[in-house]
C-alpha cells in the first residue's frame, strides 16, 4: 500500500474525550467504529481509498472489537455485503467511489433497496466531482431517487459529520433502509479535529457469533409478488419514517437572519463554500452570519415538504444551491411549494448556471444575480466589485504571460513499469500503422495524455476488451484492448476475456500487470506477488513470480499468450508486432509484466539502507546523457515522457536550442537506453553503475582497468 | 471577511509532498492557538500532475463565541498567500486571479518542472521563466522568489521544508519559527535534512526579495575542440567584425579539433564570403552588427562538426568524460563505478564513414533492419570498449574521402548559397531566418531523415520562391517550438509494406 497509516490506526482506538485531529474520510472512518459496525467493505478509489486501507491496516485492532473488515474486488461485491443487515440487526458500513462505483453496485444496490434492512446500513460514496475528479461528472442523487433510499450530504465540519454517521445508523434502521452519506473530494481531505467518543463492540460479530441463521423469509427476498409489496411499503411506510427521522432530529438545519422575506436552500455539502461567497459579496453581518437565512439541507433525499413549505411561506424568493445536473431538489421544490399554494419564487440553475462545480467564485457570481433580480433590500455593489477586480486582475495576468499557461495533466511516474509499453507500441504503430486501441480505467489511461497520445475510447473499470467488441469485426487493423491487472480483476476477465473467448474474437489484449491497483494507491490484488517473494527480490521486479493471471488464461482456452517484461521494449515490441499480425486466430493476449515503481522503491528503500548500513555491496544504477552528443531534437523525449528525462539550456556556447538530461529522480530503470537502441535514436545515452562496497575482486580489476585506461584513453 | 483570517493557497505538482507541507503547516497553526482548517484534491493529479492544496486560518474564538465556519476552496481574489512549489504552477495561480497586487504574497520557487509539452518540442518549447517572474512581481503585494529546489538539493531533503522554511521567514502568517520546526519533529520522518531545509530557506527569504539568483550555467566546449589557432588563422578570425568574430572562434577551434587546420581555413573561407555578402548590404544600416554572419557562422560551425561514428567515439572515450560521470552520479572514491555506451550504427552509418564508393554502394543496398535490434552496449570503462572506441576515433585522418563528408560538404554550399540569396533579395531579416534554418537538422536516425528532409523542402521554397519565399523559413523556425508537441516525428513516414491477414470465418472454428 502506498501510505502508512500507523498514526491513524493508533487514533481509531481513541476514546471519550480525546480530540481526534485528521482528515474528514478518516473521521467518518472513527465514527463507524463508533456506531458499533460489524463490518466493513468497499472498493477503493479517490476520495474514499483511505478509509478501507486504515482499516485494513488496523486489522489487528479491529478484531479485538470483533469487527470484520473487507477488501472487496469490487463496489457490486461491497454492496452486496449489505445483504448481511438485510436478515440480521447488524450494522454494516461501505465505501466507494461515486459515480462509477455506484453505478457498478447498482444492481446489487436495488436488490437490497427493494426488500430493505433490519440493521443499519450505511453506503458512504466519495462524491468525486468537480476540480480533483477523474470519473464522469453524474449525481450520485438520482440513484437515492430511483432506489429510494436516503442520502445525507454533510454540512463540513468534522464533528458533525460524525454526529451524522451515527445518525445515518438509527435513521436505516428507523426507515428499514440503506443510507447513502455522500462526502465531496474536499470534505473527505478536509484537516480539523472532533471530540472522540468510545468505540461500541457490536453484538454480532466475529467475536459474538450468529448462533443460527435467519429462518427464510420470503417477503425480504426480491421476487414478486413481494417486489410490489416492497415498493409500496417505501412509499408508503418507509420514505414517511425516514422523514419523521430528519425532523425529529433535527438534521436539517435553519440558520435564521433578520431578513426574511428571502432565503436560501444549500446542500449540506456547500454551506462553507457558501459562507465564504457570502462574506465576499458583504452578505453577512458583523460577527459573519448570513444576512440571509438559510435551509441546509444535511440529507437532500428523501425531502421533507412540511419542512420546505415553513421555510418558503412568506418568502418572495427562494435560491437553491444545488450542484450538478439535473436539477432534481429544484424541481421537486418547485411542485412542492406549487401544492402547497405558497408564492415563493424558486430560483436555482437559472441564476447559478445550468452544469459544473460550485466553486466559491460560481456562487459569489450566482448571488449577485440572485440579489439583484429577487432581494432589492440587499446591495450587489460588493458582488459587482469584487468581479471587476478578478477579471481585471485574470486580464492583466493573461496580458503579462503573454500565451496560456501550459498543461500540466496526470501521468507516469518515474521508473513507471507502463511507459516503456507505450514506447513500444508507439514504435510498433511506425511500423505496422495505427489501430483502433480501447483503453481502460488505470494508471495507464494517462497514455492517452502526452506524450503519447495513445486510445480511442474508455468505457468503464475493466471495460477495454468488451469495448472492442464491436469495434473488432469492422476493422481492418486488428484491434488492441487494454486493461490493468486491477481492472482485469475487477471486472475485465468476464465482461472482456470471456466474453472474447466465448464469440471467438480475433483481438488482443495487453494485460499491465504490475501487481497492485495503482492508481488509487497500491492496493492488493489476488495477482500481488506474495511477501516472501517480494521479501527476497532485492531490485528485481516481482511481478514475474506470480501467475495467477497466466494459468487463469490458460485454463479458460487463451491459446495465444505471451509474458513479457515491461522494461524489454525490444521484446515487447516484438511480441506487439506478432500479436498484430499472426496467423492465430482467436484472442491473443500479451501479459506486460513489472512491478508499480512506487512499490518497488518503498520496498527497495529500505532493503538498500540496510544492506548500506551493514557495509553490504549495493549496486545503483543511473542514465546519463551526453549533451556535446544531443543534438536536441528531443525524439527521445516523445518516447519517454519520464519526469526526470527533460532538457536544459545547452553548456556548449555555440548552440543555442535545448539539450536533454536526466535529472538527480532517475531510479535507472533503463527505458531511456532501450528506447535509444531500439529506436536507434541517438548514442548520448549511456548507463552508469555505481558499486558502493564492492567485493575486493572487482576492486581489484577496476583499478587495472583505470591504470589500463591511463594509456588507451586521451585525457 | 474578518481581517484576522488568512488564506493559504498551495500549487504544486504531484509527487512533491504537498500533503506533507500542509500537515506542518496544519500542525503549527494549530500549536500557535489558530483555528485551522486545510484540504486537497487529491486523486490522480497526484501521479505529476498539477494539483493544490488549501489552508484557513482564523484567530480562535472568544469563549462561548461559535466556532469560524472556514471555507474549502480558494476564491480568485481573496488570497493572502500562494505558496508554489515551482514556477509555472504559480503562474497557473496567476492565471486564474488568485494573485493581486492588493492582497497576495506569492513565494515561489523559481525552479521549473518542465511539463511534458514543452519538453517535447524538436525547438525550445520552454516557457519564458523571465515572464513569469515579471508578471509575480507586477501582480503582487510582495514576491519571495528563489530556488528552492536548490535548497532541497543541498540538504537532501524535500522541496516542501525549503517552502516551509520560506513561509516561516516570510511572517505572511502568523507561524511562530519554533511551532513551525517543532511541527516537523513532531511528524517524525527525515527531520534532520528537513530542518536544515528549513532554516536554510527561513534566512534566505530576507536576502531574496531583490531579486532571482538563478546562476547561468558556466559555459563548456565539447572535449574534442581545438586547443589553439594558427596564428595565421587566428589572424582572419580577428579581421572579422568582433561580433561575428567573438563567435566564429568558437566556430574555428571546433572545426580544427574536428579535421585540422585546412578545414578551418575551409570554415573561415565560408564565414568570410557572408560577412562580406552582408557588409556590402548593410551600408546604410546602423552599427548593429552584423546579425547574419553571427547566426551563418554558429549554424555552419555546428554543422561542419557533424556528428559521425567517428566525433562520437572520439568524444565518449576520454578520461576527463568519466571523471565528470564519476562526479554526476555522486560516486565515492571507494566506488566502483562502470558506464556503458548504448549504440546502434545502421547500415546508414556505417556507409556514411566509409570511402565514397564503397558508401555508396553499401547506401545503394536494400535498408534494412538487420543491423538495429537492440543496439549494442559497450562498456566504455572495459578496456576491450575503450580500445573499440579509440580505434573508431582513430579512423579521423579518413574522414574527408568519406561518402558523407562529400555529401555534406556539398550541402552546406547549397545553403550558404541561399543565404547570399536572401541577403541580395530578400533583406536582412530573411537572410538571418535561411542563416538560422540549419537548426532544423536534428536528431539520429528517422528524426534525422524526416528533419533533414524538412530543411531541405523549406530550403528549396526559399531559392525558388523569389521574396516570399524566404517567408517559409521564418515560419518554419517559429514552428520548432511547437512541432512535436503532438507525440509525432517529422517528415512524411516511411511507408512500410502492411501485413494482411487471412482468417476462416468465424462460425466454423
Amino acid at each position: 500500500m502506498e501510505q502508512s497509516f500507523a498514526r491513524e490506526v493508533e487514533m481509531l482506538a481513541a476514546g471519550d474525550g480525546c480530540v481526534f485531529h485528521g482528515e474528514g474520510i478518516l473521521a467518518v472512518t472513527k465514527a463507524l467504529l463508533q456506531s458499533g459496525v460489524s463490518y466493513v467493505g468497499g472498493y477503493q478509489g479517490s476520495p474514499v481509498s483511505q478509509l478501507l486501507d486504515v482499516m485494513v491496516q488496523a486489522r489487528d485492532y479491529l478484531d479485538t472489537l470483533g469487527v470484520h473488515v473487507e477488501a472487496c474486488t469490487s463496489e457490486a461485491a461491497a454492496c452486496a455485503m449489505l445483504a448481511a443487515s438485510v436478515n440480521y440487526p447488524v450494522r454494516g458500513a461501505v465505501t466507494w467511489k461515486s459515480i462509477v462505483g455506484t453505478n457498478v453496485a447498482s444492481d446489487a444496490l436495488s436488490n437490497l433497496a427493494s426488500p430493505g434492512v433490519r440493521g443499519g446500513a450505511l453506503i458512504i460514496v466519495g462524491e468525486d466531482y468537480g476540480e480533483g475528479s477523474s470519473v464522469v461528472q453524474e449525481r450520485t442523487h438520482a440513484f437515492a431517487m430511483k432506489s429510494s433510499l436516503c442520502l445525507l450530504d454533510p454540512r463540513p465540519e468534522l464533528a458533525h459529520i460524525v454526529r451524522l454517521v451515527e445518525h445515518a445508523f438509527a435513521l436505516s434502521e428507523a426507515a428499514s433502509t440503506p443510507v447513502l452519506l455522500e462526502l465531496r473530494i474536499r470534505a473527505c481531505h478536509m484537516q480539523g479535529s472532533f471530540v472522540c467518543r468510545d468505540n461500541v463492540a457490536p453484538a454480532l460479530s466475529m467475536r459474538r457469533l450468529l448462533a443460527e441463521p435467519a429462518a427464510p423469509d420470503p417477503r425480504r427476498l426480491p421476487h414478486p409478488p413481494f417486489t410490489f409489496a416492497h415498493e409500496q411499503r417505501k412509499v408508503d411506510e418507509r420514505l414517511p419514517a425516514a422523514r419523521r427521522y430528519l425532523v425529529e432530529h433535527g438534521i436539517n438545519e435553519v440558520f435564521t437572519a433578520e431578513l426574511d422575506d428571502a432565503g436560501i436552500i444549500v446542500q449540506g455539502g456547500l454551506f462553507n463554500t457558501l459562507l465564504a461567497a457570502l462574506a465576499a459579496a458583504a452578505l453577512v453581518d458583523d460577527t459573519g452570519r448570513s444576512r440571509l437565512p438559510i435551509l441546509v439541507l444535511n440529507a437532500t433525499y428523501p425531502l421533507v415538504p412540511e419542512q420546505l413549505v415553513a421555510f418558503c411561506m412568506n418568502k418572495r424568493a427562494v435560491l437553491v444551491l444545488e450542484e450538478g445536473h439535473p436539477e432534481f431538489i429544484e424541481f421537486e421544490l418547485s411542485a412542492i411549494v406549487r401544492r402547497a399554494q405558497v408564492d415563493c419564487r424558486i430560483e436555482g440553475k437559472e441564476v447559478m448556471g445550468r452544469a459544473g462545480e460550485y466553486t466559491a467564485e460560481a456562487l459569489v457570481r450566482g448571488l449577485e444575480r440572485f440579489v439583484a433580480c429577487c432581494v432589492p433590500a440587499l446591495s450587489t455593489a460588493a458582488a459587482a466589485a469584487w468581479r471587476g477586480e478578478v477579471d481585471a486582475v485574470r486580464a492583466r495576468a493573461q496580458e503579462l504571460l503573454a500565451t496560456p499557461v501550459p498543461v500540466r495533466p496526470p501521468g507516469f511516474c518515474t521508473g513507471c513499469p507502463e511507459r516503456p509499453v507505450f514506447a513500444a507500441l508507439k514504435l510498433v504503430e511506425r511500423e505496422l500503422g495505427p489501430r483502433h486501441i480501447a483503453a481502460d480505467i488505470g494508471c495507464h489511461s494517462f497514455a492517452m495524455f502526452e506524450p503519447f497520445f495513445t486510445g480511442n475510447s474508455i468505457a468503464g473499470y475493466g471495460m477495454g476488451l468488451a469495448s472492442a467488441a464491436g469495434v473488432a469485426p469492422i476493422s481492418a487493423q486488428r484491434t488492441l484492448a487494454i486493461v490493468g491487472d486491477g481492472g482485469f480483476w475487477h471486472n475485465g476477465f468476464l465482461s472482456g476475456v470471456a466474453s472474447a473467448l466465448k464469440n471467438g474474437s480475433d483481438s488482443v489484449l495487453l494485460i499491465f500487470q504490475n501487481g497492485y491497483t495503482s492508481a488509487t494507491g497500491t492496493q492488493e490484488l489476488l495477482s500481488t506477488p506474495r511477501a516472501a517473494s517480494r521479501d527476497d527480490a532485492g531490485g528485481d521486479s516481482t511481478t514475474a513470480s506470480d501467475t495467477t493471471i497466466e494459468r487463469l488464461l490458460a485454463s479458460t482456452g487463451v491459446r495465444w499468450l505471451r509474458t513479457a517484461h515491461t522494461y524489454d521494449v525490444a521484446t515487447m515490441k516484438a511480441t506487439l508486432a506478432e500479436a498484430f499480425t499472426t496467423q492465430e486466430r482467436g484472442l491473443k493476449v500479451v501479459i506486460a509484466e513489472g512491478e508499480c515503481q512506487l512499490e518497488r522503491q518503498r520496498r527497495l528503500r529500505p532493503y538498500v539502507a540496510g544492506r548500506l548500513a551493514a557495509g553490504a555491496r549495493v549496486q545503483r544504477v543511473r542514465y546519463g546523457i551526453d549533451e556535446d552528443i544531443c543534438t536536441g531534437d528531443h525524439a527521445c523525449v516523445r518516447l519517454s515522457g519520464c519526469p526526470s528525462l527533460t532538457v536544459a539550456q545547452p553548456a556548449d556556447p555555440l548552440r543555442t536550442d535545448t539539450v536533454s538530461t536526466i535529472d538527480s529522480g532517475c531510479v535507472g530503470c533503463g527505458l531511456c537506453g532501450e528506447i535509444a537502441g531500439v529506436a536507434a535514436l541517438c548514442p548520448s545515452f549511456y548507463r552508469v553503475e555505481v558499486v558502493r562496497n564492492a567485493t575486493a575482486w572487482e576492486r581489484f580489476a577496476a583499478r587495472l582497468r583505470a591504470w589500463a585506461l591511463q594509456v588507451v584513453l586521451p585525457a | 471577511m474578518n481581517a484576522q483570517r488568512r488564506s493559504l493557497l498551495i500549487a504544486a505538482v504531484g509527487g512533491q509532498g504537498g500533503a506533507v507541507l500542509t500537515g506542518w503547516i496544519v500542525q503549527a497553526a494549530r500549536s500557535a492557538g489558530l483555528v485551522v482548517q486545510a484540504t486537497s484534491t487529491p486523486g490522480v493529479s497526484q501521479r505529476t500532475g498539477a494539483t493544490t492544496y488549501y489552508v484557513e486560518t482564523a484567530p480562535a474564538p472568544e469563549p462561548g463565541a461559535p466556532a469560524p465556519v472556514l471555507a474549502l476552496m480558494p476564491l480568485p481574489g481573496r488570497v493572502d498567500v500562494l505558496l508554489a512549489s515551482e514556477l509555472l504552477e504559480a503562474a497557473r495561480m496567476l492565471e486564474r486571479g488568485m494573485v493581486t497586487p492588493e492582497r497576495t504574497t506569492v513565494i515561489a520557487s523559481t525552479h521549473r518542472i518542465l511539463t511534458a509539452r514543452e519538453k517535447m518540442s524538436i525547438g525550445d518549447g520552454r516557457f519564458d521563466s523571465e515572464r513569469i517572474v515579471g508578471a509575480i512581481r507586477a501582480l503582487t503585494r510582495r514576491a519571495v522568489l528563489f530556488d528552492m529546489e536548490a535548497v532541497r538539493m543541498r540538504h537532501d531533503a524535500a522541496i516542501s521544508a525549503a517552502l516551509f522554511g520560506a513561509l516561516a521567514g516570510s511572517g505572511a502568517l502568523p507561524l511562530p519559527r519554533d511551532a513551525c520546526e517543532d511541527a516537523i519533529r513532531a511528524a517524525g520522518r527525515g527531520v534532520g535534512p528537513s530542518l536544515a531545509a528549513f532554516a536554510d530557506a527561513f534566512d534566505q527569504v530576507a536576502s531574496t526579495d531583490a531579486g532571482v539568483a538563478d546562476e547561468p550555467r558556466a559555459a563548456r566546449a565539447p572535449a574534442d575542440e581545438g586547443t589553439a589557432l594558427p596564428a595565421a588563422l587566428a589572424q582572419r578570425v580577428a579581421r572579422l567584425p568582433i561580433d561575428v568574430a567573438q563567435i566564429a572562434k568558437l566556430g574555428a577551434l571546433r572545426t580544427l579539433g574536428f579535421q585540422g587546420a585546412g578545414y578551418t581555413s575551409r570554415y573561415i573561407d565560408r564565414v568570410e564570403a557572408i560577412q562580406r555578402a552582408e557588409s556590402a548590404l548593410g551600408a546604410g544600416v546602423p552599427a548593429s552588427g552584423a546579425p547574419v554572419s553571427c547566426a551563418t557562422a554558429r549554424s555552419l560551425a555546428l554543422w561542419m562538426c557533424y556528428d559521425d561514428v567517428i566525433r562520437v567515439a572520439s568524444l565518449k572515450a576520454r578520461r576527463s568524460r568519466l571523471a565528470r560521470i564519476r562526479n554526476e552520479v555522486q560516486a565515492l572514491p571507494g566506488d566502483v563505478v562502470r558506464v556503458r555506451d548504448v549504440f546502434h550504427p545502421r547500415r546508414e552509418e556505417v556507409a556514411a564513414i566509409l570511402p565514397r564508393a564503397l558508401g555508396a554502394w553499401l547506401g545503394r543496398r536494400r535498408r534494412t533492419t538487420a543491423l538495429r535490434g537492440r543496439g549494442i552496449a559497450l562498456q566504455t570503462t572495459s578496456v576491450t570498449g575503450a580500445l573499440a572506441l579509440r580505434l573508431t576515433a582513430a579512423l579521423r585522418p579518413l574522414r574527408p574521402w568519406s561518402l558523407r563528408f562529400a555529401a555534406e560538404q556539398a550541402e552546406i554550399d547549397d545553403w550558404l548559397a541561399v543565404v547570399e540569396q536572401a541577403l541580395a533579395v530578400g533583406g536582412s531579416e530573411a537572410a538571418l531566418a535561411v542563416a538560422r534554418l540549419p537548426r532544423l537538422r536534428k536528431g539520429y536516425g528517422d528524426t534525422q531523415t524526416g528533419s533533414t528532409e524538412e530543411f531541405r523542402r523549406v530550403l528549396a521554397t526559399c531559392r525558388e520562391g523569389g521574396a516570399t519565399g524566404f517567408a517559409a523559413a521564418v515560419e518554419a523556425l517559429r514552428a520548432t517550438r511547437t512541432a512535436g508537441q503532438d507525440g509525432r516525428e517529422r517528415g512524411a513516414p516511411v511507408p512500410k509494406a502492411q501485413p494482411m491477414i487471412w482468417t476462416p470465418a468465424r462460425k466454423g472454428r
